[in-house]
């Protein structure tokens, strides 16, 4: 127990736990909603391209927070238009445009004449770095963005299973579209701050796949996810503590983990689950 | 509006860029009908039917719907039920059949409203009609082709339109399964709800359930009762010379006559 509870003697861990677990829980939800919809692509596309924002800020000297969610909100809603506009496939729209990003992000950090410590914190995952300033914007974003995808929840449920019928049926699914790539874009640049932009993709999508493993309903696909998501992240934080490591990549590996036990012991692994006592899957 | 009419399509022409599909369309679908759309493959059946519920945008004319333009009496009055083709879903998408019957009641409540008392049982009474009732907690990809149609179908009736377009709504399924739905045609009209059903498949139909068919093929070749459209000339211009059954002929028919509906 003294494990777990020593360490939030300090304030910069207690900052990161409470802004590992906000992540957690908005990463599970959205990534609900990006493996239903088949948007993880855009989810990797928008973290990676989400680095020229940082560059730009860091040049300009702006807030880190501020610059790249800003930019990351206008790729995301160009991805959109191009797809629309320029008759290519959504996964074609993002190939080009978060390439093109990050190339300018590469290329405006290879400009700069030392190598910044912020930066690399962005890339890797650097949750024991959290500010308080930073705490507040991870939380204000998640409840807005689970506020909205709780008083929406159906509208994104009938736009996700079927978008067409959910045009038909009065629905915008041109709204619905891009406020899911807007949410995505914020989502992707908070949660950078814990796991970095190369791997933000491995909160966002593997809690949701984990839970998939499990059931078929889509309440408890996302307690599911919430409850991977947080197990993921808080392990984590504590991994990353203890042995010094990104903590990026220690949460990365925890959700990684978890998918495969999730995996193995699923109904597809019937003989298994019985082995462990564990009761028949209902699928 | 003229209440006789659910469906008016003016000199009505779509382009699917520079393919002409639909060509001066002139039609009026009297309030209360069983329609039934036949024409073989690309004839525009499909697009007459996304027009109706304003999927496609006339290129020339225009189509009223409960005297309106689509998307509005969409807006207003939501009276269009809509059973598009059997596509394949997402077999692992975390929705009951349940569920997805609710999501025919998505459009009504609005935003910021969850599903109340009277929503649950008109979900309920969907299924009970489309007989899927023992299945509603199963999940959707779980299901066979038919029994998906049957639950798309509770879907478009649970949101209680007046007018139901179903767009090959029996292709590929099996012949009770294509039964049930005629029966189910059969009721609606009884209620008094006007529909739409298209068909390529000449075999799969039932033509004695319907009070008037409309022969497409890019235009309207005909549009009246079964027995004055189904004619060898009029199937021979609609299938554009190619073979079609001649059990639809009236003398082949009627032994195997059922109910009919006007």
């Amino acid at each position: 127990m003294h494990l777990f509870i020593d360490p939030l003697q300090y304030s910069f861990m207690q900052n990161a736990f409470i802004g590992t677990v906000a992540i957690g829980i908005l990463c599970a939800v959205i990534g609900c909603f990006v493996v239903l919809l088949r948007l993880a692509f855009i989810g990797e596309g928008l973290a990676h391209g989400s680095l020229a924002g940082l560059a730009i800020g860091y040049l300009m000297r702006w807030d880190l927070y501020l610059a790249a969610n800003l930019y990351t909100i206008g790729l995301a809603l160009l991805i959109g238009i191009v797809h629309e506009k320029a008759k290519v496939t959504l996964d074609t729209a993002i190939g080009i445009l978060f390439s093109t990003s990050m190339a300018l992000g590469i290329a405006l950090i290879s400009s700069m004449k030392f190598y910044t410590t912020d930066l690399t914190g962005y890339l890797f995952g650097s949750v024991l770095a959290i500010t308080p300033f930073d705490l507040k914007i991870i939380i204000l974003a998640s409840l807005i963005i689970l506020i909205i995808l709780f008083l929406f929840y159906k509208e994104f449920v009938f736009y996700a299973f079927d978008p067409e019928m959910a045009e038909v049926a009065g629905l915008s699914r041109t709204g619905l579209h891009y406020s899911m790539l807007i949410m995505i874009a914020v989502t992707v640049v908070v949660a950078s701050q814990t796991v970095g932009i190369i791997l933000v993709t491995a909160l966002l999508i593997i809690p949701a796949a984990s839970a998939q493993q499990w059931t078929r309903s889509l309440k408890h696909l996302l307690l599911l996810a919430i409850l991977f998501g947080l197990i993921s992240a808080m392990m984590g934080l504590y991994i990353s503590y203890y042995f010094n490591i990104a903590s990026g990549a220690s949460i990365a590996l925890t959700a990684a983990v978890i998918f495969f036990i999730s995996f193995v012991l699923s109904s597809h692994r019937q003989p298994l689950r019985q082995s462990f006592g564990l009761p028949e899957a209902k699928k | 509006m003229n209440d006789n009419y659910v469906i008016e399509f003016e000199h009505f022409s779509l382009n699917y860029g520079q393919r002409r599909v639909l060509s001066d369309i002139h039609l009026r679908i009297p309030t209360g009908s069983c329609i039934g759309i036949i024409g073989p493959n690309g004839s525009g059946k499909t697009s007459l039917i996304r027009s109706i519920v304003g999927l496609n945008q006339a290129t020339q004319g225009n189509v009223h719907v409960f005297g309106q333009s689509p998307r509005r009496a969409w807006r207003r009055q939501r009276q269009i039920g809509y059973v598009p083709q059997l596509k394949s879903i997402d077999k692992e998408f975390p929705i009951s059949v349940y569920e997805v019957v609710m999501l025919g009641r998505v459009g009504l409540l609005g935003p910021l409203r969850s599903p109340k008392k009277e929503d649950h049982r008109i979900v309920s009474e969907a299924l009970l009609r489309v007989k899927m009732t023992d299945m509603a907690d199963r999940p959707i990809g779980q299901l066979s082709g038919g029994q998906q149609q049957r639950v798309f179908i509770a879907r478009a009736l649970a949101q209680q339109s007046k007018l139901l377009l179903l767009d090959e709504p029996a292709t590929g399924l099996d012949i009770p399964t294509q039964q049930s739905i005629y029966e189910l045609l059969e009721q609606l009209h009884e209620d008094g709800i006007t529909t739409l059903t298209t068909t390529h498949d000449l075999l799969a139909l039932d033509f004695h359930h319907f009070g008037r068919i409309l022969c497409l093929n890019e235009r309207v070749i005909a549009f009246g009762p079964p027995d004055k459209v189904l004619t060898p000339e009029i199937l021979t211009k609609t299938f554009s010379g190619l073979p079609w059954p001649h059990r639809l002929l009236k003398d082949d028919k009627e032994d195997s006559c059922s109910c009919t509906c006007s």
